[in-house]
């Protein structure tokens, strides 16, 4: 096992080098630099007022040279400074990403909760009005878009429960009171979508272990009901829920815009949208890759798992 | 759930899935610039201002965004101001004069003037902050506005005069909106870097600024203006959705805001109806425009363009883009009243087919032709505007199609010119020549459209030079009519800015093109937390 884990951590060592690349290149290659997007089309600038822009903010040297620029201060374990704000890349993200883990976490943590019992329900009592039930609220979970659900929770509840109302972040450590209430509505939001993947998912997995022989088998041997389905059918079921559960948490630890803007809050979405549309190169580069760091770490953690939830699996 | 309460809910279940017109009744006038004043100033309380996006430094020099402008705003001072008209008013400079010839201005100073940290502020600040602004190092996107100053000195430690190299009709207006007054010692000590941190002369000083999240004031106890500013302090608080600002608004967590994109403006006034909040709107000194590579193929012949200005019909544009919030202007807003004429002047603003079709054919294109419209989905309304443009001229048998072109690429093509027309943005400032010179003169820094015409820039050249306003008037009256003749662009509406308000914040003045500075005379009608 552990000899797997610092394999896999090595191989994502090129595949991080890859990951600078494609998103210096992206964000370079793109039209418009960060002092067309600066002086937009309003200002009254000299070329040689832009020049001395282009020298200011070093992107008048050739892109091999800012790559490498960029990659040699990453080596030493500096992500850059912000060219818009000045403010250091490490301290944006730390901010930042303290928000998305926690909006994430917590939509996880209620999407779990709530998913793999209904989808274990909907399978064991397949075609009864509790899977309808279940499969119902799924679909709805999936046709019900981020931000317009977003957007009614904001309206209702500054109308009926403004208390329940949030537009500034106060951070857990800061009020963990005042956070836990703030961030309820946008983890709801949030968590509605992923419980309706985890409820299908668990709903096709759990239908397909019930019908394996070894359940069969433990009911031949008079299991009770109960423990047949926690010990047999459910652990057997949760290597597929446990992938999707690892890509979703993934995806989300890169930013959920949408419900960040809604919400107001300060999360890794919003500053790499905002980057991205300021020209903020540093900025795009080092959250990207720190994006894709937290990915492959979250894989891994979710490839070791699969160890301990079915222990024939063996590491190679 | 009470009737209202259902009006603002049904508007919220709406508004994100609507594409087309919410309708555009409005209760407010434009034009007003205050509320009634119905109440004795207070001092104390804090304002929390909902805006859209961050900012992004606070040095006044550099700044190129409207959110950075709002909080500086309220930290800085300059010599001169604007007044809700577009006028000059003193600010740190009580008084001034100009030489006859226009090229000496003398500012006398404010006395007991200091900067927030302690040190007072005198004649030698004002000219270091001149040459600040003015300096290649610094690189300011503002510096070419005072690229006709040869020599800025003091006099003495309350006098200062500044020598140009040619008259410049603008140097106050420009002076108003550019240059603020900074304290040299605080800049040297910051190595000149002033994105985090300030010490200004103005109503409020930077306390806390949390990214991403929100800027708070507090009130400078030392403040000139005696009595002012009134609010102990003001935070303004990022909301990126237009939605949750109202409903920051409407739950009282939030008691300011201003809205850019108007077809919120109707369920904002909605809600206005109880009670909650005041919805109000100002003329803006922004215009929405459509712009003509003039070097592109048809583009390149002034009958092209002029028929595609009788081919347009400018109030159906405003009702279908801008949602009725605005007026139909030409190149300078209704909000210079003091310069603008009336948009019946124009005969070109009448829609007429009939002609546009005779000017399409004595050009050469009978037939009509097709082209592009670049437009920023950043700008709703100016995306909205090219789609009506496009259908209108259907009329004149020419195909127009909109490709909706992200703002960094629009702004790429923009500098390079490499587009055959677009749709965009653009503002008047605070003087005519400000609003023209750039934009129209031969070689322009902002003339995108590549427009040249002999007689406009010997106008625009006669109106920087000339210092009495009602010559003033005469040679942009006659540009204004001038230009829409050539149209290198067409002008078709300016927008309003939109604000919602706590009914309790009284006493707030709009002044169009810097609207949160003139909050430091606002106040409390009862007391706030």
């Amino acid at each position: 096992m552990g000899q797997y884990a610092i394999r896999r951590v090595l191989i994502a060592i090129p595949t991080m080098l890859g990951v600078t690349i494609v998103a210096f290149l992206m964000i370079h290659l793109i039209p418009g630099n960060i002092v067309q997007v600066m002086l937009g089309t309003r200002t009254n600038v000299t070329p040689q007022q832009i020049q001395q822009l282009y020298r200011l903010y070093g992107i008048d040297q050739p892109l091999y040279l800012q790559y490498w620029h960029w990659l040699s201060q990453l080596l030493r374990g500096n992500l850059g400074f912000s060219l818009r704000t000045g403010l250091p890349i490490a301290t944006l993200i730390s901010q930042s990403f303290g928000v998305t883990a926690e909006l994430a976490l917590g939509a996880l943590v209620v999407a779990v909760v709530v998913a793999v019992p209904l989808g274990m329900v909907a399978a064991l009592y397949q075609n009864s009005p509790w899977d309808y039930l279940a499969r119902g609220v799924a679909l709805l979970g999936l046709i019900i878009p981020n931000f317009w659900l977003g957007t009614m929770l904001v309206m209702v509840t500054s109308i009926y429960f403004p208390v329940l109302s949030v537009f500034n972040y106060v951070p857990f450590l800061t009020n963990p009171m005042v956070n836990v209430k703030d961030m309820i509505v946008p983890i709801i939001t949030l968590a509605l979508s992923l419980m309706a993947i985890i409820t299908r998912m668990t709903r096709s997995a759990v239908l397909e272990t019930i019908q394996l022989d070894h359940v069969r088998t433990a009911r031949a041997k008079g299991l009770k009901q109960f423990a047949v389905n926690m010990r047999h059918v459910l652990r057997n079921s949760l290597i597929p829920i446990t992938t999707i559960v690892g890509l979703q948490f993934g995806y989300l630890l890169g930013g959920a815009i949408v419900v960040e803007n809604v919400f107001s809050l300060p999360g890794m979405g919003r500053l790499i949208v905002d980057a991205i549309n300021q020209r903020d190169y540093p900025v795009v580069q080092s959250s990207i890759l720190f994006v894709s760091a937290i990915f492959v770490l979250v894989n891994l953690v979710v490839d070791i798992s699969y160890g301990f939830i079915n222990p024939q699996i063996r590491y190679q | 759930m009470t009737n209202k309460r259902w009006l603002v809910a049904a508007a919220a279940l709406l508004l994100p899935l609507s594409l087309t017109a919410c309708g555009s009744t409005s209760s407010a006038t434009p034009g007003s610039t205050a509320l009634a004043a119905t109440s004795r100033p207070n001092i104390g309380g804090t304002l929390t201002i909902g805006i859209k996006g961050d900012a992004l430094t606070m040095d006044p020099m550099l700044t190129t965004d409207e959110y950075s402008k709002s909080v500086e705003s309220l930290l800085y001072n300059s010599l001169v101001k604007l007044g809700p008209q577009q006028q000059v008013e003193p600010d740190l400079a009580t008084t001034w004069s100009v030489a006859p010839n226009g090229l000496v201005y003398t500012f006398h100073l404010r006395p007991k003037v200091s900067f927030q940290q302690g040190s007072p502020m005198t004649a030698s600040d004002v000219v270091y902050s001149f040459h600040r602004i003015m300096s290649p190092q610094l690189a300011s996107p503002w510096s070419s506005f005072f690229g006709s100053v040869k020599n800025v000195q003091a006099l003495n430690s309350s006098t200062v005069q500044v020598t140009l190299s040619q008259p410049d009709a603008a140097f106050l207006p420009v002076v108003a909106s550019f240059l603020v007054i900074m304290n040299p010692t605080f800049v040297a000590q910051h190595n000149g870097d002033l994105q985090r941190v300030e010490d200004g002369t103005g109503p409020y000083m930077l306390q806390k600024w949390i990214p991403n999240e929100s800027i708070t004031l507090v009130r400078n106890p030392h403040y000139f203006v005696p009595g002012e500013p009134r609010f102990q302090k003001i935070v303004f608080q990022i909301i990126p959705s237009t939605t949750a600002r109202i409903a920051a608004l409407q739950s009282g967590q939030i008691q300011f805001a201003e809205f850019s994109d108007p077809k919120h403006f109707a369920q904002l006034e909605a809600m206005a109806s109880s009670h909650t909040i005041v919805a109000k709107r100002y003329l803006s000194s922004d215009y929405n425009m459509f712009g003509f590579n003039t070097q592109w193929g048809p583009f390149r012949h002034q009958k092209v363009r002029l028929a595609f200005s009788y081919a347009i019909n400018r109030s159906a544009i405003l009702a279908s883009a801008g949602f009725n919030q605005g007026q139909v202007t030409g190149i300078l807003t209704p909000a210079l009243s003091r310069w603008a004429i009336p948009t019946s002047d124009y005969p070109s603003y009448t829609q007429n087919i009939a002609k546009a079709k005779l000017l399409l054919k004595e050009a050469g294109y009978p037939h009509g032709f097709s082209f592009n419209i670049m437009s920023p989905p950043t700008l709703p309304m100016d995306e909205a505007s090219a789609v009506v443009i496009a259908n209108q001229l259907q009329a004149i048998g020419v195909t127009a199609h909109v490709v909706p072109t992200e703002w960094g690429t629009y702004v790429n093509n923009w500098v390079k010119r490499n587009f055959e027309s677009f749709t965009g943005l653009n503002s008047d400032w605070t003087d005519p020549d400000l609003a023209m010179y750039a934009a129209l003169h031969t070689g322009g820094s902002t003339n995108a459209f590549q427009f040249s015409n002999q007689q406009v820039d010997q106008l625009l050249q006669e109106g920087q030079a000339t210092q009495n306003f009602a010559q003033r008037f005469q040679i942009y009256s006659q540009l204004q009519k001038l230009v829409v003749e050539q149209s290198p662009m067409l002008f078709t509406f300016a927008g309003y800015d939109l604000f919602g308000m706590s009914p309790t914040v009284k006493g707030y003045v709009h002044v169009a093109g810097d609207p949160f500075r003139t909050l430091d005379a606002a106040w409390y009608a009862k007391s706030h937390s």
